[in-house]
């Protein structure tokens, strides 16, 4: 070898040994950057597939790299606006990099935020199917796999609460509706009783295939139909026919028939249903009745009794994957522990069983309406010819929502304010503003003496200078009257009209109470104003009744409200109220003879 | 010329005789038709078909420019070590015929290859509407958004130097323009272009209640039955609490809303709404466009949003429309692929010709893999600091313009948003890529191996 050669080779040996001693020295700095970055896991990957536990060993180092490649072309198509890969991309990346909880948080709310408001509104069938790729994810893997990850718990249920049930989506009835859809075959009966048969029936196909009462009924369906021979097809395949008979083998459905009214399909029925919540929904029945007996509706005549909560409902989805969250992630020892100990994602997992409560109160019960005509669809566009609804959702108020609220966030408030003497300010002053939304809800609909007990509650707890007064009444009224002091007449008729509108709709929805209180509440902020501004004629409202009949006429021309309960609407008033629709019937001549003498002009 | 075919016959069956070449063949053989069944894309038969197209196509140029790269260099640096090449140059045949035989036999052996895999992808593809009973509304949907190949136009940009000129002055005049900016011709030039940016976007923005008017000349749709698609992304000045932006348009041949004589083509009018900074696309009817292939879109930014709305400079608004069928456009992404292929050809013959085998591998990849990152590379020194460092100013980035840009217009890129790649488009992908990278890498290789000691004569 020549001495040229020899040099060259030194050299290379030398420059080798000095960049990994450099490459070493940095090695402490990159291991303690990728502990504070939370990018690695001590943790042993548990109940991993197969196919994950080999994606994530058999790469070793180049795994990174490839992770590094998909994020690329993720992120590139989302530039080009290509979303064909989005799941598939999602799904493998999430897989390299199962135990980084923040991935499967990005990637399920790229889905259900970025990619789904991509889609026109006008296809709220495939904007829905992102959404349900975002919370499928997560549900059913991301949790499983980092189920103590507390922030994936609150990602999940921030879906439900933000996405599906809030309306910053202009999509979000149709989530509702489908989600709702989704549910109630589901949800049987929905009374107590129906959740405890649920909770105690088997968890295993095994269980309930050794009870020979069952046995006989499983072996016919089989016999009948060959779709039911696979066993962890059979439960899907027999919800299915009790929903579509015609996709079956008749012979299927005359196993049905022959078992109807019997123990054993009541049983099997109950089994099916609590084997779907499990396997398909990811919810513990067992959790659902806890669920139900904390946070259920309260029963105005015995408030210690609670009525299951609406499962159509997102909200409760909402509360669910909280409560689950914070019972497996959160940091159980609370007295011991000073408020600032509490990791964020915690305070905000509890935020969203807060937060999803107020909503039940404010929007909780579901009301779904067929739409069988054809004047709701808007004219012309292309997007309607595709899509036609055929079902619609409303979400109205449910009052008995308030205590189980009122209790949770006592609770919260009292964890966060254990361990040291501050209070916790934020959720007191987010508690203060509901409960004064409250009584004002409670007043207006007629429920007087409920609204006065929050008015005495929020004085004694949280005492202002608005609280002064001990009459709800005076409360109330003090709070229009502020309102009404640098009120315009626009606004006032902005303000009573919705009321009025809401009044009837209440009443086509047979809510009669509320209907008469919400119109009462109308009828005094009409007083109120008509005595601070009636002298003057430039600033007068129209007579009370005209108005009324205005709102009437809004309500029933909204295509946004199904032709059906508009109609139905109108025969209630003609049969409920003739004096009413004389009254209407009335103020429609004196502004038809009206218009003609304008019309005819000054004599 | 027989001499030159005599060893392109030769490298093509040493070629086959290769392990690896019958692995890479018998990968595609069976992952083609699993990946055209199993693929699922976002679930909708348009997602499964983009899915499969877009990774079928690249998966086979994967695997046969792998293949290239090592049957090139391989029978090429395995001659000379294994000493077979003595036996062949000895023989009437020049060095540069040798050379070239081995070039045209992997060049042949790759254009009956991708022939074979596109012709399984083309036929997976057309047939899975029916492998998979798609119903009349999917079928629909693939007809219209993925088995066509829309053409893209870009509204007419109004020319702006006159004004250009005059802000620049008006700047010079004010002593705004930075100290040593108007001295040096290259910061001027950067400080123009800065400046012509601004104006460009300042014409493309809509203040609330102010309408902008895009105009599109020669348009010229093959059906004026069909549909004309708009793409555009909206940027806005301040987000909208729903991150949305609400507008008004109003579409076809607005020139005719200044004269009394009836109007030719219909105008058509509509409102949307659309989430800002992405991509969104509707269709109008084809029947919009004037006679003369003039065609409008007037936005008004309605009072609702509250925000100025801005349409990006490089991609704010586009014009697509059916210019050609998916067939040819699949066509011309296969010749695509073939001018890569051949470019990596030359380049291993270029590195087996003075390289020993794994080194020339090793050349050969990197080059592959910078050409498929060429835009990431140049993005990330573009990113790192304004003031490229030397290294990139004078190795990388002449190496990065020596390099085919793979990752600049690829196959997927037109076929799954189904885009026109033109002939033409083509026609200078090719020229550059062949004639001036490839050709002049297999002339350095000519050169290099006839110069090349093969042998030492010991006496």
């Amino acid at each position: 070898m020549r001495l040229r050669d020899k040099l060259i080779i030194v050299l290379c040996i030398v420059l080798a040994v000095a960049l990994i001693t450099a490459a070493g020295m940095r090695l402490d700095f990159i291991n303690s950057q990728r502990v504070e970055m939370k990018l690695i896991s001590n943790e042993p990957l548990q109940n991993a597939p197969p196919s994950l536990a080999f994606a994530t060993v058999a790469m070793g180092a180049f795994r990174g790299l490839v992770v590094d490649i998909l994020w690329i072309r993720a992120d590139k198509l989302k530039e080009e606006g290509q979303y064909f890969d989005a799941r598939q991309l999602a799904e493998w990346i999430t897989v390299l990099q199962p135990r980084f909880a923040q991935v499967w948080a990005f990637q399920a709310w790229n889905m259900a935020y970025n990619i789904s408001v991509a889609i026109p509104a006008e296809q709220p069938d495939q904007r829905w199917q992102w959404v349900k790729n975002g919370y499928e994810l997560l549900r059913d893997k991301g949790i499983p796999l980092n189920p103590k990850s507390i922030g994936l718990y609150r990602e999940l249920g921030r879906i439900f609460q933000h996405k599906i049930g809030g309306n910053s989506d202009d999509a979000n009835k149709y989530y509702k509706l489908q989600l709702a859809l989704a549910m109630e075959p589901l949800l049987g009966k929905a009374d107590n009783a129906w959740f405890e048969s649920l909770a105690k029936s088997p968890a295993d196909w095994s269980q309930i295939v050794a009870d020979t009462n069952i046995a006989p009924f499983i072996a016919a369906l089989k016999a009948a139909d060959k779709n039911f021979e696979d066993d962890s097809r059979f439960v899907g395949n027999y919800l299915s026919l009790r929903q579509n008979p015609s996709r079956f083998d008749p012979a299927a459905f005359k196993v049905i028939d022959r078992f109807r009214g019997t123990k054993t399909l009541e049983k099997f029925d109950v089994f099916a249903k609590a084997w779907q919540l499990r396997n398909v929904w990811k919810l513990d029945p067992v959790l659902m009745l806890e669920l139900n007996r904390t946070y259920g509706p309260t029963d105005f005549n015995d408030p210690n009794n609670h009525f299951p909560l609406d499962w159509r409902h997102p909200d409760v989805h909402a509360i669910y994957w909280a409560v689950q969250g914070l019972r497996v992630a959160g940091k159980k020892d609370v007295v011991k522990m000073g408020r600032g100990e509490f990791p964020v994602d915690e305070i905000n997992t509890d935020r969203i069983v807060a937060h999803s409560l107020q909503n039940l109160f404010r929007y909780g019960k579901i009301f779904i309406y067929d739409i069988n005509d054809n004047a709701s669809l808007s004219q012309g566009s292309q997007a309607a010819a595709a899509y036609r609804p055929t079902k619609d959702i409303f979400l109205r108020p449910d009052f008995r929502m308030f205590d189980p609220y009122n209790k949770a966030i006592t609770e919260i408030i009292r964890k966060y304010s254990a361990g040291d003497d501050k209070s916790d300010d934020s959720h007191m002053v987010g508690h203060r503003n509901m409960l004064t939304n409250a009584l004002t809800m409670f007043y207006q609909a007629g429920h007087r003496a409920k609204a006065q007990k929050i008015y005495d509650y929020v004085r004694q707890l949280y005492p202002r200078p608005e609280f002064s007064d001990p009459a709800v009444e005076s409360y109330i009224i003090q709070q229009i009257r502020k309102d009404l002091k640098t009120i315009t007449i626009t606004k006032a008729m902005d303000t009573i009209m919705p009321m009025l509108r809401e009044a009837y709709f209440r009443y086509a929805l047979r809510d009669d109470d509320a209907s008469y209180a919400i119109e009462k509440m109308a009828e005094d902020i009409y007083n109120v104003y008509t005595k601070e501004y009636g002298d003057e004629a430039r600033l007068q409202l129209p007579e009370f009744k005209i108005m009324k009949y205005n709102a009437f006429m809004d309500f029933f021309a909204d295509e946004g409200y199904p032709l059906v309960m508009r109609q139905n609407l109108l025969n209630r008033i003609k049969i409920e109220q003739p004096k009413l629709a004389e009254q209407f019937s009335q103020i429609e001549q004196q502004l038809i003879e009206e218009l003609q003498r304008q019309q005819q002009g000054p004599q | 010329m027989r001499s030159i075919w005599a060893v392109a016959v030769n490298t093509v069956k040493q070629a086959l005789r290769l392990k690896i070449a019958a692995v890479f063949i018998v990968l595609l053989l069976v992952l083609l038709p699993v990946m055209g069944l199993k693929m699922t894309g976002d679930g909708t038969l348009k997602g499964r078909m983009q899915a499969f197209v877009s990774y079928g196509l690249s998966l086979t140029t994967l695997l046969l420019a792998l293949l290239t790269i090592f049957t090139t260099a391989y029978t090429l640096t395995s001659d000379v070590k294994d000493k077979q090449v003595y036996t062949v140059l000895t023989k009437p045949i020049r060095r540069f015929q040798f050379i070239l035989g081995k070039l045209f036999g992997v060049i042949l052996l790759d254009a009956v290859l991708l022939t074979l895999f596109a012709v399984i992808i083309y036929s997976i593809t057309i047939s899975l509407p029916t492998l998979l009973h798609a119903d009349d509304e999917q079928i629909a949907q693939v007809r219209n958004e993925f088995f066509t190949a829309r053409a893209s136009l870009t509204p007419v940009e109004p020319d702006i130097s006159a004004e250009l000129e005059q802000a620049y002055n008006k700047l010079k005049q004010n002593g705004e323009v930075p100290a040593g900016v108007d001295e040096n011709p290259i910061a001027r030039q950067n400080y123009k272009n800065e400046l012509a940016r601004r104006i460009g976007l300042r014409k493309r923005a809509a203040m609330v209640g102010e309408e902008l008017l895009w105009e599109f000349n020669n348009v010229k749709p093959k059906d004026p039955n069909q549909e004309l698609f708009i793409r555009l992304k909206y940027d806005v000045a301040v987000n909208p609490q729903d991150l949305s932006i609400y507008s008004k348009w109003v579409i076809g041949d607005v020139r005719q809303l200044h004269l009394v004589t009836p109007m030719e083509t219909p105008l058509y009018s509509l409102e949307r709404k659309d989430v800002i900074r992405t991509f969104h696309e509707f269709a109008v009817p084809a029947d919009a466009v004037a006679r003369d292939g003039y065609f409008a879109l007037a936005f008004l930014n309605v009072p609702l949003n509250d925000t100025v709305v801005i349409f990006p400079l490089e991609d704010g608004l586009e014009l697509l429309y059916k210019a050609d069928t998916f067939t040819a456009n699949f066509a011309r992404a296969v010749l695509l692929i073939f001018v890569r292929l051949i470019f990596l050809a030359a380049l291993a013959v270029f590195a087996g010709s003075f390289l020993s085998f794994p080194v020339a591998i090793l050349l050969c990849l990197s080059v592959f893999t910078m050409a498929n990152m060429s835009g990431y590379i140049g993005e990330s020194y573009h990113v790192v600091g304004a003031k490229p460092s030397g290294v990139y100013s004078y190795f990388m980035k002449p190496l990065i313009m020596f390099l085919p840009e793979f990752d600049r217009v690829s196959p997927s890129k037109f076929l799954i948003p189904a885009r026109l790649f033109s002939w033409s488009s083509l026609g200078w992908l090719s020229f550059t890529t062949v004639c001036l990278k490839a050709v002049p890498l297999a002339i350095m290789s000519l050169l290099i191996f006839t110069y090349r000691e093969i042998a030492k004569v010991i006496v």
